[in-house]
């Protein structure tokens, strides 16, 4: 074992290229251990633990918190007592980061200061023609001035130049002689657009504009953050950026703001360059245009009518858990006696909801607005929602509490086919009474969904899983699935919903009372 | 005031050169190849050029939206007219002014105009510089019996007396404002006799007969330039056609319309007086009508197949652009 | 350098136009004033509002002409006079009086150029007075520039102080084409208008932008009078650590857009104040005009601080309820900074 060994920023995954100290975890002196937690880093991705793949007595703390390096830099130095500051600092001195390891060059590290390229004189970059000077005259310091040409910084005194105020500060502020500028104002004034051509085209780049953040600035936030958790860096950074950390969302460890919490937030909040993830309300000008989508006529009925379901009926939810096991036993025989049969747990809940349904008619409704009148059902035509390329359709089970499990699969298989192929007639998707929307398969735990009027309930069915119930004071594991019952409260009260999902709950784990 | 025989031909070359222009604008027009409104001076030639024949080219007229007369009475080039009229990008404005808006200011035109009554103040406005400048110039305005109503026409009347200016405000009452007969509007029945009350030399005169207005409106030029200030000229005139191209109208008798072209058209008056008064052999006058026709044919040849302006040109000549 | 009142400053420049080119005249209702009145006495007026007094004495009846009370008439005698030669200078007594010769300005003066293949030139100004403040009431108060703004062909100026005023009148006479030249009437004797001027004659471009004061948390757009208003709420809110740019565009026609759009760029925020009106007014034209090109600059709603939709009311304190006050600015401007309103009047 060598004497002196080093600590390293570790590569967490292909794309990292550096790591922010974040705060250490151990102090010099501290004995570490083989894949002891020596230090909170960040990425731009992820606030992560450094754990020591050496072992040995920590001696230098050569990183100091807020530090940001290249993966492979040195970041401590572990070594036996014996060894002699003087040989650690040697160690320190002497040591060079092993390219193969870091995966990029070593200046990556300040890649955010270094000053772009200049491009060929035969490409000059693109020049912003919004006449704006928000990004560079907002930008944080920690971003730097735009790199100006020398070409544009000599001449005479240029105070008699023709000039928009905010193009003479602009001017003042990047070191520009205005002789160099060519004005394409009214009286050949020269403008802030022309300073950044001028720039452009000597060669230099002009920062690229971002969208300022709309909303109030000034949040009712108490102004001493000094008790929201967060990394070191963070609340250093957050000062740099004059962010007052309560306006940042946490989503490091512990609940505690991290760095990239706060350049988020300060995007959001003074419309400075933020990581490529931030969202922006409206798109930045330098990122890609999205792809513009047209509407197929199905998105769109999906989209006017369930907008116009969500905000003209007033919606409750109500959830119950449905242990399966014996549903599942059921269908397991059913299934095995007879396989053409392939019964389904959606077409179980079909046969559920129809027959409750028989029984509480009160759910079994339409709502009609217009008249203010409510119309009941006898049957359960139950409209169940089929996803399709770009959208989903609700075929119907027409009286579905008159047919029998296996009635109801065999239909259920003929409506998804002809759902998929685009064959359905108009008739088998108009005028079901209930709709039940199934995405368990998904493994989703549980949903609500968006009645389909006037319709006035419907069934969100989540998937069934193992879960840990108890019974009669005893653990135990059950298969369990969350039901969620939308309702329309102008005609479905929440006793009666609750106690349709009682009816529900019954047949579901009594299946034998469905064949009664 | 003695005229000779070459500047009686060159008068009768003018009235009909306008006749000729204007009857070809009135038939082109059906091919709809002219945009725009049209106000044609079939009848009233007799007062344009009789008036201008006084006029020098540092002399102003203003004129009214009845102006293809005035302006080529006043020197306005035929073919440029013609460009304009058909909005081609050789017309005297560029194709920015039109029918009702044609001028020629090189020529002291300061246009035709699409708003009724407005000429008056303007002319006056040219008589101020002539008298401030001190250039000998003089300055007429043309305007209807129509115009007469216009309270600013007074007001340039009252002004003009007021700083004795040279300008001649020369009233064709055609009998006719747009639709509406002159007796009906203007309550004294006698433009005239109103305008004399301003305080000015105010005569009324027969519009049909070139001498008459030539030696009217003669007195009045000699009066302006020699600083003896304004005249108010009626000249009771006729209008062929409608108050625009298009216009049927239904206001006037089929007996009124015949009797106009037939005993009361000035190009005819003038012609039989010409022949009469051994001026001009019926020979030479044809001569002259053949040359008309060329010419406004030729003329017309070329504006339509002229290049219209570019879209490109579209903000030339204005001076805040954004 | 002198200090000098605007009304003073606008007598000035006249005087150096008339002397420098002959062509200038003045015309207008009594802007010499007395006469043929019993007394004899010439020269005694310079306008109801005093300002070409001795303007006759010094070049003579032929050059500053006292008209009828005929707006149309003499307006357009002005416009015929620019178009062949002269370079008149009219007076329309009160902007309210447009209407009197609406045709004239709005049909002859801004067309002639134009609609004359660029054969012709209308060298006119046209001055007269704008705004509220004087008990003037409602046909004498308004601050029509806005619809001389829209109309193609027609440049208008709406100086705020002494030295703008100067510069720019000496830039209209010498302009060629036609431009409404709006003095607000409570600015002659105002004291902040009054300011120092140089001996000697200059002009100030046109479409060229006043920054009255710099500043970096809100741009603030104001004219006339209003630059006044504005410059007043600016200093106040200094105090309470707001930085407000206050920019007088001078001319609204032309437009210096670009120095507005660059300081919203810079600023974020904008209020515009404006007492030409509440609907289709000037400050709503400055506010679409940042809103479509500057939009992506804004961090809040873009604020507009006009008078009622209502005529200006004759008894002072419905008058001064009327003029966009300081405290509506502060106001808005607060709004526009995420802070309550009501601190202004803290």
């Amino acid at each position: 074992m060598a004497r002196i060994q080093a600590i390293t920023v570790p590569k967490w995954g292909l794309t990292m290229t550096e790591g922010t100290v974040s705060q250490w975890l151990v102090e010099e002196g501290d004995t570490i251990n083989l894949g002891d937690a020596i230090m909170d880093m960040e990425t731009s991705k992820v606030i992560n633990v450094v754990e020591s793949v050496v072992a040995g007595t920590l001696r230098r703390q050569v990183a100091q918190e807020g530090d940001t390096l290249p993966v492979a830099a040195l970041l401590g130095v572990l070594a036996e007592a014996e060894v002699a500051d003087a040989e650690i600092d040697a160690f320190i001195a002497g040591y060079v980061i092993d390219e193969s390891a870091s995966g990029a060059p070593a200046e990556a590290d300040t890649h955010d200061a270094v000053p772009a390229p200049p491009p060929p004189a035969s490409a000059p970059a693109p020049v912003e023609h919004t006449p704006s000077a928000a990004a560079t005259a907002s930008a944080p310091a920690a971003a730097g001035a735009p790199p100006v040409p020398d070409a544009l910084k000599d001449g005479d005194d240029d105070s008699g130049v023709h000039a928009s105020r905010h193009a003479r500060k602009l001017a003042a502020r990047l070191g520009i002689n205005l002789h160099n500028v060519a004005g394409s104002g009214r009286n050949d004034r020269i403008s802030v657009a022309d300073i950044e051509r001028a720039i452009a085209t000597a060669g230099g780049s002009v920062p690229a504009k971002q969208p300022a953040q709309r909303g109030p600035e000034f949040n009712p936030v108490p102004a001493d953050d000094s008790d929201v958790p967060a990394t070191s860096v963070a609340r250093r950074l957050a000062k740099t950026l004059g962010v007052n950390l309560h306006q940042c969302r946490p989503t490091g460890r512990h609940g505690r703001v991290c760095k990239y919490d706060v350049e988020a937030a300060c995007a959001l909040l003074h419309g400075t360059p933020a990581p490529a993830a931030a969202p922006a309300e409206i798109a930045a000008e330098p990122a890609p245009l999205p792809e513009s989508v047209p509407m197929s006529g199905m998105r769109r009925t999906i989209a006017s009518r369930l907008q116009a379901s969500k905000q003209r009926i007033p919606h409750y939810r109500v959830s119950m858990d449905i242990r399966l096991d014996a549903l599942l036993g059921l269908r397991r025989q059913i299934n095995a006696g007879d396989p053409a049969a392939n019964l389904s747990v959606t077409d179980c809940v079909v046969k559920a909801v129809a027959m409750a349904l028989v029984k509480m008619p009160e759910v079994n409704v339409h709502y009609d607005e217009a008249t203010q009148s409510m119309q009941r059902f006898r049957d359960a035509d139950i409209s169940v929602a089929v996803a399709i390329p770009d959208g989903l359709i609700t075929p119907i089970v027409k009286a579905a509490n008159t047919l029998t499990l296996t009635q109801i699969a065999a239909q259920m298989r003929d409506l998804a086919t002809r759902a998929k192929a685009g064959t359905l007639q108009a008739e088998e998707v108009q005028g079901g009474s209930f709709s039940i929307s199934n995405l368990g398969m998904f493994g989703v735990r549980q949903f609500d969904a968006i009645i389909n009027p006037p319709q006035a309930a419907i069934l969100a069915v989540a998937g069934a899983e193992q879960r840990m119930v108890v019974d009669d004071g005893e653990p135990q594991v059950a298969t369990v699935m969350t039901v969620s019952l939308s309702c329309d409260h102008r005609v479905i009260d929440g006793a009666v919903a609750a106690q349709f999902l009682q009816l529900l709950k019954r047949f579901m784990e009594t299946p034998s009372l469905m064949l009664a | 005031m003695a005229l000779s025989k070459s500047q009686l031909l060159e008068a009768y070359r003018r009235m009909r050169t306008i006749r000729e222009f204007e009857e070809n604008i009135h038939r082109e027009n059906t091919t709809g190849e002219i945009p725009g409104f049209l106000h044609l001076y079939c009848g009233q030639e007799a007062n344009a050029v009789a008036v201008c024949m006084h006029l020098e080219d540092t002399d102003y007229i203003a004129s009214n939206h009845r102006g293809h007369g005035h302006c080529l009475a006043k020197g306005a080039d035929v073919e440029g007219m013609m460009l304009e009229l058909y909005g081609k990008a050789d017309g005297l404005c560029k194709g920015r002014g039109g029918s009702m808006h044609i001028a020629d200011v090189s020529r002291g035109i300061l246009g035709a105009n699409g708003i009724v009554g407005a000429g008056a103040p303007l002319a006056a406005g040219a008589a101020l510089t002539a008298k401030t400048l001190g250039t000998g110039g003089v300055a007429v305005s043309f305007q209807g019996d129509g115009a007469s109503n216009e309270g600013y026409v007074f007001e340039a009347i009252n002004m003009a007396v007021m700083w004795q200016l040279p300008v001649i405000f020369y009233f064709e009452n055609n009998g006719y404002g747009e639709f509406t007969g002159h007796d009906h509007v203007v309550g004294s029945k006698d433009i005239a006799g109103r305008a004399a009350g301003f305080g000015l030399p105010a005569v009324k005169i027969d519009g049909t007969d070139f001498f008459e207005i030539h030696e009217a409106s003669g007195e009045a030029v000699q009066r302006a330039r020699a600083g003896k200030g304004p005249t108010v000229i009626e000249a009771v005139a006729v209008r062929f056609y409608g108050h625009y191209e298009g216009d049927p109208q239904a206001y006037r008798s089929k007996e009124e319309l015949a009797d106009v072209r037939q005993n009361r058209d000035c190009l005819k008056i003038l012609r039989q007086k010409l022949i009469a008064g051994k001026k001009a052999s019926a020979r030479e006058l044809d001569a002259i009508d053949r040359e008309a026709v060329d010419l406004i044919n030729a003329c017309r040849e070329t504006a339509k197949s002229a290049a219209y302006p570019e879209a490109s040109t579209l903000t030339d000549n204005t001076y805040v652009s954004y | 350098m002198a200090e000098m009142a605007m009304r003073a400053a606008i007598n000035l420049a006249l005087r150096e136009e008339m002397r420098r080119d002959e062509r200038v005249i003045m015309i207008g209702t009594d802007i010499a004033g007395g006469a043929q009145g019993s007394s004899g006495a010439e020269d005694v007026a310079g306008g109801v509002l005093g300002i070409t007094k001795g303007l006759l004495s010094e070049f003579g009846a032929g050059r500053v002409i006292d008209t009828p009370i005929s707006e149309m008439g003499y307006m357009g005698v002005a416009v015929g006079a620019a178009a062949t030669g002269l370079r008149p200078v009219a007076e329309l007594m009160f902007i309210d009086f447009i209407g009197c010769c609406g045709d004239m300005l709005l049909n002859q003066a801004a067309k002639i150029r134009y609609m004359f293949g660029g054969k012709s030139t209308c060298p006119l100004v046209v001055r007269t007075t704008i705004g509220a403040g004087a008990n003037a009431a409602a046909q004498h108060s308004q601050s029509l520039y806005h619809w001389v703004t829209a109309v193609p062909g027609l440049k208008v100026v709406v100086p705020s102080n002494a030295y703008d005023a100067r510069g720019l009148l000496a830039t209209a006479i010498r302009d060629d084409d036609p431009v409404i030249f709006c003095e607000h009437k409570a600015l002659y004797d105002f004291p902040a208008a009054a300011v120092e001027i140089p001996d000697a004659s200059y002009t100030i471009p046109f479409g060229e932008a006043n920054f009255v004061t710099e500043g970096t948390d809100v741009t603030v757009v104001a004219l006339g009078l209003m630059t006044h208003i504005a410059a007043g709420v600016a200093a106040a809110l200094s105090g309470k650590g707001i930085s407000v740019e206050v920019i007088d565009p001078r001319t609204t026609s032309p437009l210096d857009e670009e120095s507005i759009l660059e300081s919203v760029a810079s600023t974020g925020r904008l209020v515009i104040v404006d007492e030409s009106a509440a609907r289709c007014g000037f400050g709503q034209d400055v506010a679409a005009l940042v809103a479509e090109r500057a939009f992506h600059a804004l961090k809040a709603p873009i604020k507009v601080v006009t008078p009622p939709h209502c005529p200006t009311p004759f008894s002072p304190p419905l008058e001064q309820a009327w003029i966009p006050s300081g405290e509506r600015v502060a106001g808005a401007i607060l709004e526009t900074m995420g802070l309550d309103p009501a601190l202004a009047a803290a």
